[in-house]
């Protein structure tokens, strides 16, 4: 005899209920869901206030931070007043000085808040910066000034196209960066006169000493060749008489150290990952350039490949 | 020597292709012993089987061979309506085919010692045709007849999905089938099973089609009229494929009618098109040419009173010819053009309008030789593929890919199982001009070649376990690459129940890099693998169970299981911009799908339900210092956790309706705290001259998840027959029925949201001659 599905399998007859009722629960679902319109909110919003970029110059009679409010949309900045009251106060004097917005249209025709101040910033002086919007919510950062450096030279090593200056900087809790610039003298092609020129070369190394000084390093022999390229002259056929050399040490802050030893944009970017600013995200510093002003000796200057008089 | 990446390691330019030589050459050597065993004096009978009407191939002809009552063997055709029985002991035999829908053959047989048979059979049309019981398991195709990882479909099976079209499209079916996850109306992208597009393997007659789906995601280069059969294997294919690690989508195409002129002529508000075939010569040559070209300005814009700013059209031409008894051969052509603005710009950005187009063409040449029980199939291909994506005034980017391609695919058939084994070499030429935004490179023009060979025998097991085991040797010589690729599908049938299982290794050389930051990006720039982290590599498993419950309900469950290594995905920025900036990742897939079908007198109608979770593993070097990890585990943008179809099908002569609802869980993407700028503060820093960058605060990667997605298509359709033998098709319908306002595309950071298409209504009319 033929057995039934039903004969074959009784588990199976509670299964085919379960699915003869699919069509039920499918229409069911369907109504459910057709009912809801989902939106979709991709800003979470945040209780930051605004993003502050720049640092307090102890060189500078005019102190001024890039300032950009945190917003739900993303669109290019208006020309329209912004938001927000800066102020700094230093904290231990209790001075407090109110800064102003300009409004800048920069080369890419952005536009942008840059809030300045006119006043010249203290050595080795703490400051609050706060940034008030309306509604007063607040973003703030503490910057203490690095404190005024000294500079000296520690050694030269001069060899026939072999040398390099040392300098010492003592009295600064960090040196980020350091930008050498060469004087020269070049002489007219007829020979009457000479004129002086400035060549600004980005080749200075920086390292922390172990105690606690900074050093920065200069290789003049590696720069002639630069200087040569700066000027479109020869070596050899050419001659480049130098007057004296120009070091910029930036002096910062201990607290402007990149996390990743480089000021990598790409690295940078991310928020937060560079940042020194509460409630709110970006990093103010305090910091200056000091500069150190030397002459090489005609022995060294030519083992280096400039001219001597 | 093989590494634990199966990978071989056999040094460097020449010497590696002269080992990389004499590897293929033992392997083909180790293939012909394992093909030809000793055969004794037995005999073959071999043939193919062709429809009486139009000459067509029929697959799935059940051959059998009978001495009295006795069944002695049996087979059933292949794609190109091929068969052969193979080791037969000479004696009287009666040989019958049967096929639904056709009448029985029937022939008898004398077979001597050594006879090498060639028996070619034209079924009829049964008389009763339309009141044939259809018996289960005679098919094997459909939703629910899914085969570790693969479905096969045939075209009626497209035509049940309501299209927008009055002819049908695979586009259609491929987004009801569980695991395969469509981003939306637009852009004409396909995520199977966890992998990317530019990780699917879409061939047509043998030629490969680089980027087939339409713009618009209604549309494929597949218009229905054209297809055959198309095998779709969502993971764990056989050998013969290679070179893609997610998936194979192998498309026949028909060959044309050889008795009769034939053709159609369809107007829609999305697309018009005709097709023609017909005999070249009569019974021998026959030719089918398609072309469908849009019409969304001059209709569907109209009625949704909407831009929509997409442009397609779609050529295939094809000629098929019975050369003699026991050869075929055919040329086939495709070309397809696309253009159009997938991001439409916002504040900081300009739109971008991107464009690309396939040529291919393919040559075909099948034979059965006389001496040998034996089918080899030789396919010459070659493909190119160039996309531009452009700003409003400037060409940005511009990637073209062409390849020619040679396959010898060749089956030894035996008694009971089936001996595969191939060859394949590929050129491949790879020219992308970037902007620099693609791992810094510019330009680039590269020059690639693969070669290699499979040997895939299929043998029985104990318990009844049928199973197909082999392996695949992939070299690249040009990359100083190769890999050995183990692959294995079982399949085991006990009464109502059938299981399966899969499994493989895949290795993919030739990449596509693809803005993947929200799912969205369709622009792909082709190269190798170059970089640093290797070839990508997946590794996939599949355990699939089946059960005929009774003759109208079917119902299968497979789960599956993918590792992925050495992927390549976007860096992450914060700058508001689409970044190509590559990092390495891995990945794993795990996911299960649900497929039941019913049927029952003119309903016919499948429920399928997909689970899926796709984890990446983000390796970023700068992890650790935004995130405090050296890898991130994310969902990337692609991952549909639930994703639900149901279709229905209605038959009442002469109407027809088809229903489909389709839901999908929401994909996952990188919600923003807000936006401000950055700087970098140097000693360089001069806020009054430093213009800055805008910024994004994000929160950590793809944490946040986009709305559901669901929507419900009707069309009902009409046939009538307005002459002898003409047919006048005609179509109405809704598009997204009830309106839903389904997200494409959410521009994170203007807020602006870009839905898919509104409700549309849809009609068309379709003129057919036969």
């Amino acid at each position: 005899m033929m057995m039934t599905n039903t004969d074959m399998n009784p588990s199976l007859c509670g299964f085919q209920r379960l699915i003869r009722l699919l069509p039920v629960l499918f229409v069911a679902f369907l109504v459910l869901s057709t009912g809801c319109e989902e939106a979709v909110d991709p800003v979470l919003k945040t209780d930051e206030a605004f993003s502050l970029y720049g640092y307090l110059d102890p060189s500078s009679d005019i102190q001024a931070v890039r300032v950009f409010s945190i917003d739900g949309v993303l669109e290019n900045t208006q020309a329209t007043p912004l938001d927000a009251e800066i102020r700094t106060i230093n904290q231990n004097s209790g001075e407090e000085v109110v800064w102003r917005d300009s409004i800048i249209t920069y080369r890419d025709r952005t536009i942008g808040h840059v809030y300045y101040a006119g006043f010249r910033a203290g050595h080795d002086t703490p400051y609050r910066l706060v940034a008030t919007r309306s509604d007063g919510r607040t973003t703030s950062v503490d910057v203490r000034t690095p404190p005024d450096g000294q500079a000296t030279i520690r050694n030269i090593y001069s060899a026939r196209s072999q040398v390099l200056v040392e300098m010492t900087w003592s009295n600064v809790p960090r040196v980020i960066q350091a930008e050498v610039s060469y004087f020269v003298s070049v002489p007219f092609p007829d020979g009457t006169d000479t004129t002086t020129v400035r060549v600004d070369i980005k080749s200075g190394r920086v390292s922390e000493n172990s105690d606690g000084t900074w050093s920065v390093s200069i290789l003049p022999s590696a720069d002639i060749g630069v200087i040569f390229s700066a000027l479109q002259l020869q070596p050899g056929r050419d001659t480049v008489f130098l007057d004296h050399i120009e070091v910029r040490a930036f002096v910062t802050s201990d607290d402007w150290e990149s996390p990743v030893g480089v000021f990598d944009p790409e690295l940078l970017v991310q928020p937060g990952t560079f940042s020194n600013v509460d409630d709110g995200f970006g990093f103010v510093g305090g910091g200056y350039f000091d500069t150190f002003e030397f002459q090489l000796a005609n022995d060294v200057a030519r083992n280096a490949g400039f001219s001597i008089k | 020597m093989i590494s634990c990446r199966h990978e071989y390691q056999l040094g460097k330019g020449a010497p590696l292709a002269v080992a990389w030589g004499r590897m293929v050459m033992l392997a083909v050597i180790l293939m012909l012993v394992v093909a030809f065993p000793a055969q004794a004096q037995q005999s073959i009978v071999r043939g193919t089987v062709v429809a009486e009407d139009d000459g067509e191939p029929l697959q799935g002809v059940n051959i059998t061979l009978y001495r009295g009552d006795v069944l002695v063997t049996g087979a059933a055709s292949g794609s190109d309506g091929f068969y052969a029985l193979a080791s037969i002991e000479a004696g009287e035999y009666t040989m019958r085919a049967t096929y639904v829908g056709f009448q029985a053959w029937e022939q008898d047989l004398d077979i001597g010692n050594g006879d090498r048979r060639i028996i070619n059979i034209v079924l009829a049309a049964g008389d009763n045709e339309l009141e044939e019981v259809i018996v289960e398991g005679d098919s094997d195709a459909g939703m629910a007849r899914v085969l570790a990882g693969q479905t096969t479909l045939r075209p009626a099976d497209l035509e049940r999905i309501p299209s927008p079209d009055v002819s049908g499209d695979l586009v259609n079916y491929l987004t009801t089938v569980p695991g395969i996850v469509s981003i939306g109306d637009r852009g004409g992208q396909l995520f199977i099973r966890g992998g990317e597009p530019w990780q699917n393997l879409v061939l047509l007659d043998g030629m490969w089609v680089y980027q087939p789906f339409h713009i618009l995601g209604f549309f494929s280069a597949f218009p229905t009229d054209i297809l055959q059969q198309v095998d779709i294997y969502a993971g764990g294919y056989t050998s013969q494929y290679g070179g893609r690690i997610s998936s194979v989508i192998d498309i026949k195409s028909r060959n044309g009618d050889k008795r009769g002129y034939a053709g159609s002529a369809s107007v829609a508000p999305f697309v018009s098109g005709f097709t023609l075939e017909g005999p070249i010569a009569d019974d021998i040559v026959s030719f089918l040419v398609s072309y469908r070209e849009s019409v969304i300005d001059q209709g569907a814009s109209r009625l949704v009173d909407e831009e929509l700013p997409f442009e397609f059209d779609d050529f295939f031409a094809k000629t098929h010819a019975f050369i003699n008894a026991n050869t075929q051969l055919s040329l086939s052509l495709l070309r397809t053009n696309d253009r159009g603005s997938v991001f439409e710009g916002n504040d900081l950005e300009d739109p971008e309008y991107i464009d690309w187009e396939n040529r291919a063409v393919s040559a075909r040449y099948l034979v059965f030789p006389r001496a040998f029980p034996i089918m080899a199939e030789f396919i010459l291909s070659g493909s190119r593929l160039k996309s531009t994506q452009t700003g409003v005034t400037e060409e940005v980017r511009y990637s073209k890919l062409s390849s020619v391609n040679t396959t010898v695919n060749v089956t030894h058939y035996h008694r009971n199982s089936e001996v595969r084994w191939g060859l394949f070499a590929r050129t491949l030429e790879l020219q992308s001009s970037l902007d620099g935004l693609y791992q810094g490179f510019f330009f680039r023009k590269e020059y690639a070649t693969e070669v290699g060979a499979y040997l895939e025998p299929e043998f029985m097991l104990p318990f009844g376990w049928q199973v197909r085991a082999g392996f695949r040797i992939h070299s690249f010589p040009s990359q100083d690459s190769g890999f050995l690729e183990p692959r294995f599908r079982a399949v085991k049938v006990r009464d109502r129940d059938e299981f399966t299982l899969a499994a493989g290794v895949f290795h993919q050389e030739i990449v596509g890099l693809t803005d993947r930051r929200d799912a969205a990006g369709v622009f792909t720039a082709w190269t190798t693998s170059t970089f640093d982290q290797g070839v990508p590599e997946a590794i996939h498993a599949i355990a699939g169970y089946r059960r005929q419950v009774n003759r109208r309900l079917e119902v299968s469950l497979e789960g599956y299981a993918k590792k992925l290594n050495n992927l390549f995905i976007p860096e992450w920025t914060a700058y508001p911009r689409f970044t190509t900036r590559i990092q390495s990742a891995e990945g794993r897939v795990l996911g299960g799908d649900l497929r039941i079908a019913y049927r029952k007198g003119p309903f016919d109608g499948f429920v399928t339900y997909g689970l899926s979770n796709v984890r990446y593993s983000a390796q970023q070097e700068s992890l650790e210092l935004w995130y405090g990890t050296n890898e991130l585990d994310f969902r990337p943008a692609h991952d549909r956790r639930h994703q639900i179809n149901a279709v229905a099908s209605l038959d009442l002569k002469p109407f027809a309706i088809d229903v489909r609802w389709q839901f999908g869980s929401g994909l996952p993407y990188s919600r923003a705290l807000g936006f401000d700028g950055f700087m970098v503060v140097d000693g360089d820093l001069d806020v009054f001259s430093d213009a800055g960058n805008r910024r994004v605060i994000y929160e950590e990667p793809y944490n946040g998840t986009l709305p559901t997605y669901h929507r419900l298509d009707i069309t009902l359709e009409r046939t009538m027959k307005i002459a002898s033998g003409v047919n006048l098709k005609a179509l109405a319908g809704v598009i997204n029925m009830y309106d839903r306002q389904n997200l494409f595309y959410l521009d994170v950071f203007t807020l602006r949201r870009v839905d898919q298409l509104p409700l549309i209504p849809t009609f068309g009319l379709k003129l057919e001659y036969e």
